[in-house]
């Protein structure tokens, strides 16, 4: 019955070693495990075997008040003289399936254990003299670098901007990875626990909206760790800055702007009529402006024409799909958000 | 061409097929009508983008369990697919031969559906319509539990890039001849006779109206709204049972526990060398629901440790914990309905009324099937299980769901027990017919939207040949 033996799947064997390599660890090697069980010394080497266990500081004394016989190891050699397993690891290993697939367990705060299994901690806490279940402690966190970090965003936020909104007042990192990271792995910042995903490539982890909006209440920086949850290895993926709120634009009437922060560049400003000007992948042209602040719904318009427009983290692009039609001359481009209705002028782009 | 119907609405609209609403069943059926020389009118309630700050039409009331109904529900091009996760895998063998609770399920079974699979898998940009877990690669497998003789079996979900329907198809909308969309249009009435759909009525919300006629009508504006839309009929169509509106249903998740097994086990998105995800299933013949039970990895457990997994009469190798969590097959119960409130929309529409019932008894196959697994995994030398929660979640208590509306309009063999037909029409009416994932029957786990796609794909064929094709 145990796995380790041999694993099919989908009509495929791999041998034990395989799977041991994989998990990073191979078998261990007790010589108890292979005492017959009829054997004269079957009792000592039960008890030698319960005293190696490792993990059962909370389980084993829980276990013996569970069996406060006087003669374990006797009654759990006679429970597994049935057995067909030649030695005691294998009779054990059987027995303890036997338990678990007919429901004869023993539950420890949740966890199904064999009563076979629970017997043998039993035994153990004998041993060992454990009486009080303890909880195991986790080790401190340490750093290493265990990931292979691509890139990592956003990196900066405005003052009360939630960041990489994905609704309802939530926000999220991305993190690009060259290899999969374990599953074990969350993103932490300031020391919290971010709920994380993975996609192929990609982790992602969301603040939930109250922890968003304490981040981005005051400009600073936040640290951004991530953390492999099973190992306690902890990598620095880099910091977020909250930056201060620049004042508002200033609006072609005189009033000042709700949503927009001043242009600070913008980009390219003249182009050769025909030419697609900072040529993107799909052969259009692009215009980008820095801008510090500017909503999720703002687009770039040049003269009356509506642009199909990225509103990234300070910086704003568009792609100009008519550039072969424009004519030679200046053509005005602004920067507009429909549901505030308000437009900022940002300057004359020039066809030569 | 694409033409916002606030701007401009002329007083008729004509074609061969109207279908109203621009999701991924309403887009994938133009596109593909069109291909096949058909003029198609697509009309769609919401805009070309996102409204904002949400859409009044979709304000609804609920009672019975809790249930989020408005924020799951998106109204521009595109649909819901604008925040569809990609989650792909067809409905299973067992979805369309096991009943359905206490109403008979699909009328056809999934080989009537795998040509149209493959072709949802396309329109849905997946890749490879290969579900099996032999495609996976031989590293990636030995990174999974041995099921073997469990009586439980791997599956796997694709993922779509996510496509948004909307914006990945829009620019194939404007620019085939044979299809008039029309943005900002929406569907509020049929004119009738017993059987069939003589011409509808479409408005704006400001003020502007048109009729449409058409030979073919198809409702495909989602799992909740089909349903809201025929019961505000004056003569409610494919209502000879009074099924019309019943039976919503969604996948609801469980929780129960954690499992410790082999560190280094691979099931998640992300994990893998393809864009996958693993889970566990029943057997085909096994009893109970089709559920599938999710793996992920988690933190430690303080109780019982990783090294407790390296003990020789255990595992014999590093331990890893991992959450176990359950996708579940809903049942359609009746009494889960969509209703009208008496309040109306600004389009004169009265608004949803979502009664979602999920009854604590419907957790008891899933907490069942739970320790089945449990004492498989056990039995096999797997692993040892944390069962958390052996209880189902109160009457009160938030369960989570996964946005899949699915039931309102099920499809059945005999009209006693269905809306649509086997072919999606109405049973009642001659040339009406409803896409989407309103009209399952059964649902298993699997996400809905592949199958939705394939349908609409499906439909597709069956109007081309109503329609004289060949």
């Amino acid at each position: 019955m145990q796995r380790r033996t041999l694993l099919k799947i989908g009509g495929l064997s791999l041998v034990s070693l395989q799977l041991g390599l994989l998990a990073g660890c191979e078998p261990q090697s007790i010589p108890a495990l292979s005492v017959p069980v009829n054997a004269d010394n079957a009792e000592d080497a039960l008890r030698e075997l319960a005293g190696n266990l490792e993990g059962i500081d909370f389980v084993a004394p829980i276990c013996g008040s569970e069996f406060p016989q006087a003669d374990l190891s006797k009654e759990l050699r006679s429970r597994l003289a049935n057995m067909a397993g030649p030695g005691l690891g294998e009779a054990l290993s059987e027995h303890i399936a036997q338990d678990l697939s007919v429901g004869d367990q023993i539950e420890i705060s949740g966890w199904q254990l064999a009563r076979t299994e629970c017997m043998l901690l039993a035994l153990a806490a004998r041993e060992r003299g454990l009486s009080q279940p303890q909880r195991h402690e986790r080790p401190e966190l340490s750093f290493q670098d265990f990931a292979d970090i691509d890139h990592w965003g956003p990196q900066e936020t405005i003052e009360g901007d939630i960041f990489n909104p994905t609704g309802s007042g939530r926000g999220a990192f991305w993190v690009r990875v060259n290899k999969p990271v374990p599953g074990t792995v969350r993103l932490v910042l300031d020391g919290v626990e971010l709920r994380t995903h993975f996609q192929r490539g990609v982790v992602t982890a969301s603040l939930e909206p109250e922890h968003m909006e304490q981040v981005v209440a005051e400009p600073g920086i936040h640290t951004l760790l991530m953390v492999d949850t099973a190992r306690n290895l902890a990598q620095r993926v880099g910091h977020l800055t909250v930056r201060s709120r620049p004042p508002f634009a200033t609006l072609d009437d005189g009033s000042l702007s709700t949503v927009f922060c001043p242009v600070e560049r913008w980009g390219p400003d003249h182009a050769v009529q025909g030419e697609a000007f900072n040529q993107q992948p799909d052969g259009n042209a692009a215009i980008w402006v820095r801008i510090r602040c500017a909503p999720e719904s703002a687009q770039l318009m040049l003269d009356d024409v509506l642009l199909p427009t990225t509103v990234g983290s300070g910086v704003v692009t568009a792609r100009v799909r008519h550039y072969a039609e424009m004519e030679v001359g200046e053509h005005v481009l602004r920067i507009h958000d429909h549901p505030s209705g308000e437009t900022l002028t940002i300057g004359k782009f020039i066809l030569l | 061409m694409i033409i916002d119907a606030l701007e401009r609405l002329p007083a008729t609209l004509e074609a061969e097929i109207a279908i109203a609403g621009a999701g991924p069943a309403g887009i994938v059926l133009a596109l593909d009508l069109a291909r096949r020389g058909h003029r198609v009118l697509l009309i769609e309630g919401g805009g070309l983008d996102s409204p904002g700050d949400g859409v009044s039409s979709y304000d609804n009331t609920t009672s019975g369990r809790s249930y989020p109904l408005t924020g799951s529900r998106l109204r521009w091009l595109g649909g819901t697919s604008n925040h569809w996760g990609g989650w792909v895998r067809p409905f299973d063998e067992r979805d369309f031969t096991d009943t359905a609770g206490d109403l008979p399920g699909w009328p056809f079974l999934v080989s009537e559906l795998q040509p149209w699979y493959q072709q949802a898998a396309d329109w849905c940009e997946v890749g490879s319509s290969d579900y099996a877990p032999e495609s996976m690669g031989l590293e990636s497998r030995a990174r999974l539990l041995d099921l073997d003789g469990t009586g439980f079996r791997h599956g796997l979900f694709r993922f779509s890039p996510p496509t948004r329907f909307g914006s990945r198809y829009r620019d194939d909308l404007a620019s085939n001849d044979n299809i008039d969309c029309r943005v900002n249009l929406n569907l509020v009435e049929l004119e009738q006779s017993d059987s069939t759909v003589r011409s509808a009525r479409a408005t704006t919300v400001n003020g502007r109206s048109c009729q449409i006629r058409a030979q073919h009508f198809v409702i495909a504006m989602g799992g909740v709204e089909n349903a809201r839309f025929l019961l505000n009929q004056n003569a409610v169509p494919g209502n000879q049972s009074e099924l019309v509106g019943r039976c919503f249903m969604d996948h609801f998740g469980f929780t129960p526990g954690l499992m410790l097994t082999d560190a280094g086990l691979q099931y998640e998105r992300g994990q893998l060398d393809e864009d996958l995800m693993v889970v566990m299933a029943p057997d085909v013949n096994a009893p109970g629901p089709n559920c599938c039970l999710t793996v992920s990895a988690a933190t430690p457990d303080d109780i019982l440790p990783p090294a407790f997994w390296g003990n020789p009469i255990s595992g014999g190798v590093e331990g890893g914990h991992y959450r176990i969590g359950m996708i579940n097959a809903p049942k359609p119960h009746p009494e889960s309905r969509i209703s009208l409130s008496n309040e109306r929309d600004s389009l004169g529409l009265r608004r949803t009324h979502l009664h979602w019932h999920l009854p604590i008894e419907d957790f008891g196959p899933v907490i069942e099937l739970f320790e089945r697994w449990m004492n498989a995994l056990g039995g096999a030398g797997q692993a040892r299980i944390k069962w958390e929660r052996k209880q189902p979640p109160a009457e009160g208590d938030h369960v989570g769901v996964g946005y899949h509306h699915m039931g309102t309009t099920r499809m059945s063999a005999d009209p006693e027990y269905g809306v649509v037909n086997a072919d999606g029409r109405i049973w009642d009416r001659e040339n009406l017919y409803i896409a989407g994932s309103s009209i399952y029957p059964a649902a298993g786990y699997a996400n809905p939207t592949l199958t939705i796609v394939a349908m609409a794909a499906r439909l597709a064929e069956h109007l081309h040949r109503r329609l004289g094709g060949s």
